[in-house]
């Protein structure tokens, strides 16, 4: 047991934050009235970062330039950092791309064969409305091919989730290998998805509808064959849609005439006034039926239903653990597997950390950006294992005022086996850095802050000491 | 701009225009509340102990008070906010309090989200704030806290035969903690006579709930306050239980009950079966009303001095309830005295349907009658309450809030098994009734052949629109839910059409179908069970394919037709869900359809053909239901006088319960090795039949009476419907056919459909304004206010993550319901 003294009350932490709340809104005042800078983003720091993801050694931070303080055509940015060092270093040979950047995703041959050009980095721009693909063996580069435009179809607008679907090898000479990106801005909130040939970049990609709803992001199942996506702007509705894959299947056809067959799950009959937002599904576990994590926006499902949509506020934020199995007749039947887990306002991504020994079920990664937390979610317990929020004796936000983006990497001494950590990184929207959580995978101690080279402060990759 | 930030700047405006206005009630700053608990403590507030609403102000990481009696903040010092009591870990997830029996301040303990430290409150004079910790994490290393809550000590550790004494001054707190173990702190008031403390240094109890190598997690716990001797713990794992006689552990889904007179850490347990796991639970002594009885009154239950009888009530894993599942779901009520589900009074199923509580339910908490009655009724004073629905005020004797995903705050009547309706059921004045709303006959375009029921109050009459096919279908209330059926002829099976197929030959010249493909690895995706009986295919169904591109078959025929001529049992490797034999259809108009059949028993295995299966007759399908059965024409000779499908010589279609119990099929649930299981005709008949009973379970008791109202009693009459013990079919009706004598043979898919209502109105409360969103309720607790005022009667705290605490009685009007923020 030990005794505590008094702490400071939320009112205090509220009354530090203050100054900085002002700071914000003194800065946006003065943006209202200026030019934009018309430099292209940086390459040593990141601005607004989104999308992050690990491909070897290498971590991925897509910059977004959220306040347009660069310029709008070049100012994001995708920068690698090495993490291999002692200490975490931006390279300078990042790739500018067009502002507001979304998701990104690594497809390499290692995991998909078909891919013979090498490693790619596919990552989206809003503000561009088109998908790169760097190069990622040796520096990153964007070649000949790499921009993917979406302005030959007019109602394609803000691309942002990347989904990676790979079928077969090269070698067999029936490889396939597709990027699928989904659009937050389309005539009538229309869930149009673009398909895109990676094997073949200079050809236009197919583009189709999944329902209404915008698609958000994705998620593939390689052993289904079923793409997952989650989407918003969806009416009073939740619906997790997910494309039957399996088979030779042309998604842009109806499903009678040859195309896939597109099947969707309505959360809202499991709890009104979601709307889903980030997906991740788990890791195989044999003996286990797969699972799917989704976070959730909760709105007033009764203002929405009087004003006819999404109120512009949310209620909370939740993730949702469903079942994938097949039901009797062979189609998908997920089922809720435990109450909505609590997490905060402002859920985002999510995701699912490596394959724990034992057998034991997923540890999940959530960020919860208005609420500056990042939750790990212990799949096997049903229950939060760490939250990483405000230090409770500073109020200093410990991953970043919005925490948002997040990846994961491995550091057991033979990926993917035995026991270990693994490390997730987390992008602090506001604050342009990254940090960093150890989280033992057997669940054996607490997840910690891992600290900067000096060992006693926390890490934040971006940050000049 | 985010959230806080629009937040922040709303109250500066706020602020703002307060400077001109008046003074006013600081709100709670509620963010995300996550958990809420009463206790009687001491507070700026309030002079002495006084009752206190403590709410886990998950988004703030703190704790904030209101006074249970005017359900007013206690505010800060600085009077401009409310008090706030930061926690030491962040997002505050559980709460618990409890009186420590001697009159004096209770015990409050907080516990935060992936935290097993127990956070002390000081609860005993104003300086609120937490004092204290014990972590758990030194006995259960990597544990978290899955639940928590007080129980009394005994006086002495072990007091068997049912005596129970609890010490005063001593309280324990009971955590359920991952990897199934269980933890137990004793808290004691200090020698000051004020403070309290945990006993010992502290001493930590935890025990593994676990057999051997077999543990389980209890995900919730419950404590009945009338018999304290049993901790009661909710699991999704099957609990494994020792055996006393040196035999086999044997596992039981359902509710661990945990003999806490033994000393902490050595709890024994039994089970109590729910026939599926659970995840919330709640305990109670109380009076049930009598098998027969309807009555508003007292005199629906036992009476006194008749010994009440322990309940468990326990909320139903949604992953494995349901119709696919050995009960429905909803909240379980269970009897410790046997370890089963309490009995059915209807006498009809083998146990007692749960409380059907429409979304999944989260909590179940239960409050007592109030200590001063708000009147001197009979009805009015314990061990009797008062509920009231839209209906009216009933009488009952244990009243529960269970909080459900779909927003709502439902509350049951557990005295009679049911959350009781906001509209009658039965009476044809209400919107909500039980009814056939609407039913039409739809016959094929340009056929001159149409369905009918024949018309229960016109012998011979085949009803084809209007009320007297509205009356042709017969409904049962509290069985029949609301859903749109269709009888098609050679209607498609559901979840049956437009699929896609493997056909390969099994070596003899006969191919055989799997619905299946292939996955992108070569694992086999969307299996449809064939060889189980949910499908509800039968030999001599009508197989549709799309064969063009296969050799022997039409190039240009989209359809070939082929019959269902024997069931495979399953392969794991290449028919997991098992297939169907084709034969030939022998169809003159169609011989390529045979020459297909024959093409496709010597072709190498086919893969992506789409395919339908129809039924070879009649089938009832309902939109929400799904298959539910085989109707049979009744010819015009044959329709029997009998009118009602309870009745001996009934001779129409009837989908109603069979006791599931006694239909043994080895196919539901399916094996996990269905390739060993062998079901012939006989066993696949038995096997639909429990398919069916599933589908056709009572899920509510109509307790309510026709009361003088003459259309009531003119559709229900007592003779056919003798609620609340009314057992009958989810629908019954007598197929004719227009000209059967002409046309025997309708056009495939001449079909009839009708529109059933099941007359549920749950009740429910929820706040009076629309500016309050009810989205996902997180815990409740209860208050006895009526010491205080009379007519505010018992009390309900509820709290919501979007923000709010509701706090509401059943026993008053909704338009009496308090909203804090």
């Amino acid at each position: 047991m030990r005794s505590i003294g008094p702490r400071p009350t939320p009112s205090v932490r509220a009354a530090t934050r203050t100054p900085t709340l002002l700071a914000i809104a003194i800065a946006i005042t003065i943006g209202c009235g200026s030019e934009p800078s018309r430099d292209p983003a940086p390459l040593d720091r990141f601005t607004f970062p989104v999308g992050l993801a690990l491909h070897g050694e290498d971590l991925l931070v897509v910059s977004s330039n959220f306040d347009l303080a660069f310029a709008s055509d070049d100012g994001g940015s995708l920068l690698r950092v090495t993490l291999g060092g002692a200490t975490p270093v931006i390279q300078p040979d990042g790739v500018r791309i067009g502002s507001f950047g979304g998701e990104v995703a690594v497809v390499d041959p290692a995991s998909c064969p078909a891919i013979v050009q090498g490693a790619k980095a596919l990552v989206t721009s809003r503000f561009a409305d088109r998908l790169y693909q760097v190069g990622l063996d040796g520096n990153l580069s964007c070649g000949a091919g790499c921009e993917v435009p979406f302005g030959f179809d007019g109602r394609l607008g803000d691309p942002y989730g990347v989904g990676v679907t790979c079928v077969g090898s090269a070698t067999g000479g029936d490889g396939r290998a597709r990027a699928w990106v989904g659009f937050l801005r389309t005539p009538l909130h229309d869930g149009l998805v673009a398909e895109v040939d990676l094997l073949n970049p200079a050809s236009t990609p197919t583009v189709f509808s999944m329902g209404t709803g915008n698609v958000q992001s994705f998620a593939y199942d390689a052993e289904t064959g079923r793409l997952f996506m989650t989407g918003v702007n969806t009416g009073l509705s939740a619906p997790l849609r997910w494309i039957e894959q399996a088979g030779t299947c042309d998604p842009s056809k109806a499903s009678t005439a040859g195309g896939c067959v597109i099947r969707s799950f309505d959360l809202w009959q499991l709890l009104r006034g979601a709307e889903l937002s980030g997906i991740a599904l788990s890791n195989p576990i044999p003996g286990l039926p797969r699972r799917v994590y989704l976070t959730a926006r909760l709105y007033d499902a009764d203002l929405a239903t009087t004003l006819g949509s999404r109120p512009g506020s949310d209620t909370g934020g939740v993730l949702l653990v469903l079942e994938l199995e097949e039901g009797a007749n062979g189609e998908l039947q997920p089922r809720l597997v435990s109450d909505p887990v609590k997490i905060g306002f402002g859920v985002g991504p999510v995701r699912v950390l490596p394959l724990r020994p034992g057998g034991l079920r997923d540890l999940v990664a959530v960020t919860a950006a208005d609420d500056g937390e990042l939750t790990v979610y212990d799949d096997e317990a049903g229950l939060v294992r760490d939250v990483f929020g405000r230090d409770p004796a500073t109020g200093v936000p410990v991953v970043g005022r919005a925490p948002f983006g997040l990846a994961v990497q491995d550091l057991r001494s033979t990926p993917g086996t035995g026991d270990g950590d693994a490390r997730v990184f987390v992008g602090a929207f506001t604050d342009g850095f990254v940090s960093a959580v150890d989280v033992p995978l057997s669940g054996s101690a607490a997840a910690k802050l891992v600290p900067a080279a000096d060992g006693k402060t926390p890490l934040r990759i971006g940050v000049t000491p | 701009m985010n959230r806080r930030l629009l937040a922040g700047l709303a109250l500066v405006l706020a602020g703002g225009a307060g400077c001109g206005g008046g003074g006013g009630t600081p709100g709670l700053g509620l963010s995300s509340p996550a958990a809420v608990a009463l206790f009687q403590g001491v507070t700026t507030k309030n002079a002495g102990l006084h009752p206190y609403v403590a709410v886990a102000n998950a988004g703030k990481d703190e704790l904030v008070l209101v006074d249970a009696v005017d359900d007013q903040p206690v505010l800060a010092p600085v009077i401009v906010r409310p008090l706030s009591i930061p926690v030491s870990e962040p997002r505050p997830a559980h709460l618990v309090a409890a009186s420590l029996g001697d009159g004096k301040a209770d015990l409050l303990v907080v516990v935060s989200a992936g935290s097993t430290v127990l956070q002390l409150v000081k609860t005993w004079d104003a300086d609120t704030r937490v004092v204290s910790e014990v972590d758990l994490s030194a006995a259960a290393g990597g544990a978290e806290v899955l639940a928590v809550i007080a129980a009394p000590v005994p006086v002495a550790p072990a007091q068997a035969g049912g005596a129970w004494t609890a010490a005063s001054g001593r309280v324990r707190i009971v955590a359920a903690l991952s990897g199934g173990r269980l933890a137990v702190v004793e808290y004691q008031r200090a020698a000051d006579g004020s403070a309290i403390e945990p006993v010992g240094a502290p001493d930590v109890h935890v025990q593994d709930l676990s057999v051997g190598t077999d543990r389980f997690d209890a995900v919730d716990l419950a404590v009945n306050p009338k018999d304290p001797r049993f901790v009661y713990a909710a699991s999704t794992d099957p609990i494994p239980v020792a055996s006393t006689t040196g035999g086999a552990t044997t596992f039981v889904l359902g509710v661990a009950a945990l003999d806490a007179t033994a000393a902490p850490g050595a709890w024994t347990w039994t089970a109590l079966s729910a026939r599926a796991p659970t995840t919330a639970v709640a305990a109670w002594r109380l009076q049930e009303r009598l098998p027969d009885s309807v009555a508003d009154d007292t005199t629906a239950f036992q009476a006194t001095p008749t010994t009440p009888v322990d309940r468990v009530y326990a909320a139903l894993d949604p992953a494995a309830c349901g119709a696919q599942f050995p009960i429905d779901c909803g909240v379980a009520v269970l009897d410790p005295a046997t370890g089963q589900l309490a009995a059915d009074p209807a006498g009809l199923m083998p146990y007692l349907p749960p409380i059907h509580v429409p979304g999944i339910p989260l909590r179940v908490t239960i409050t007592p009658p109030p200590a001063v009655a708000p009147s001197d009724a009979p009805q009015d004073v314990a061990p009797y309450m008062r509920i009231l629905p839209a209906t009216g005020a009933r009488t009952t004797t244990g009243v529960a809030a269970i909080l459900s995903s779909d927003g709502h705050v439902y509350f049951a009547d557990l005295g009679r098994w049911t959350v009781p309706n906001d509209a009658s059921m039965l009476r044809t004045s209400s919107s909500t009734r039980a009814a056939v709303t609407a039913a039409s006959t739809v016959p094929v375009t340009g056929a001159r052949q149409e369905l009918g029921l024949w018309d229960p109050d016109a012998p011979g009459v085949l009803a084809r629109s209007g009320t007297a096919l509205l009356r042709s279908v017969w409904i049962t209330p509290g069985f029949t839910p609301s859903d749109t059926w269709s009888v098609v002829y050679q209607g498609l099976l559901p979840g049956l059409s437009d699929r896609r197929a493997q056909v390969g030959s099994n070596g003899g010249g006969q191919p055989w179908l799997a619905i299946q493909t292939p996955g992108p690895a070569g694992a086999l995706t969307q299996v449809a069970r064939l060889y189980g009986p949910e499908l509800g295919v039968h030999a001599g169904d009508i197989v549709q394919l799309d064969t063009r591109g296969v050799a022997g078959c039409p190039a240009n025929e989209a359809l070939v037709e082929a019959r269902v001529a024997a069931f495979l049992a399953p392969d794991a490797a290449t028919r997991p869900g098992g297939a169907v034999a084709l034969g030939k259809l022998g169809d003159l108009a169609h011989p390529e359809w045979d020459d297909c059949v024959d093409a496709l028993g010597v072709s190498g295995v086919v893969s992506g053909l789409p395919v339908s299966i129809r039924a070879s007759g009649y089938v009832l399908v309902g939109t929400a239901t799904g298959y539910a059965g085989r109707p049979t024409l009744v010819q015009t000779p044959s329709v029997s006088a009998v009118r009602s499908p309870n009745a001996a010589g009934y001779d129409g279609f009837q989908l109603r319960y069979q006791g599931e119990d006694g239909l043994s099929c080895p196919l539901v649930p399916w094996p996990a090795n269905p390739s060993s299981v062998a079901c012939d005709d006989a066993c696949r008949a038995t096997c639909e039949q429990l398919v069916l009973a599933r589908k056709a379970r009572r899920f509510y008791f109509v307790t309510e009476a026709c009361a003088g109202f003459t259309d009531c009693i003119g559709t229900w009459p007592a003779a056919d419907f003798d609620f609340p013990k009314a057992n009958g079919p989810v629908v019954a009706f007598k197929l004719g056919l227009q000209n059967p004598t002409s046309i025997p043979t309708p056009p495939r898919d001449t079909s009839l459909t009708f529109t059933t209502r099941s007359g549920l109105s749950p009740a429910a409360r929820g706040p009076t304004s629309s500016a309050f969103a009810q989205i996902l309720p997180t815990a409740a607790t209860t208050f006895d206010r009526s010491p205080f005022k009379t007519n505010d009667g018992y009390r309900f705290y509820v709290t919501y993550s979007s923000g709010f605490v509701l706090d509401f009685s059943p026993s008053l009007a909704a338009n009496q319901t308090v909203t804090i923020q």
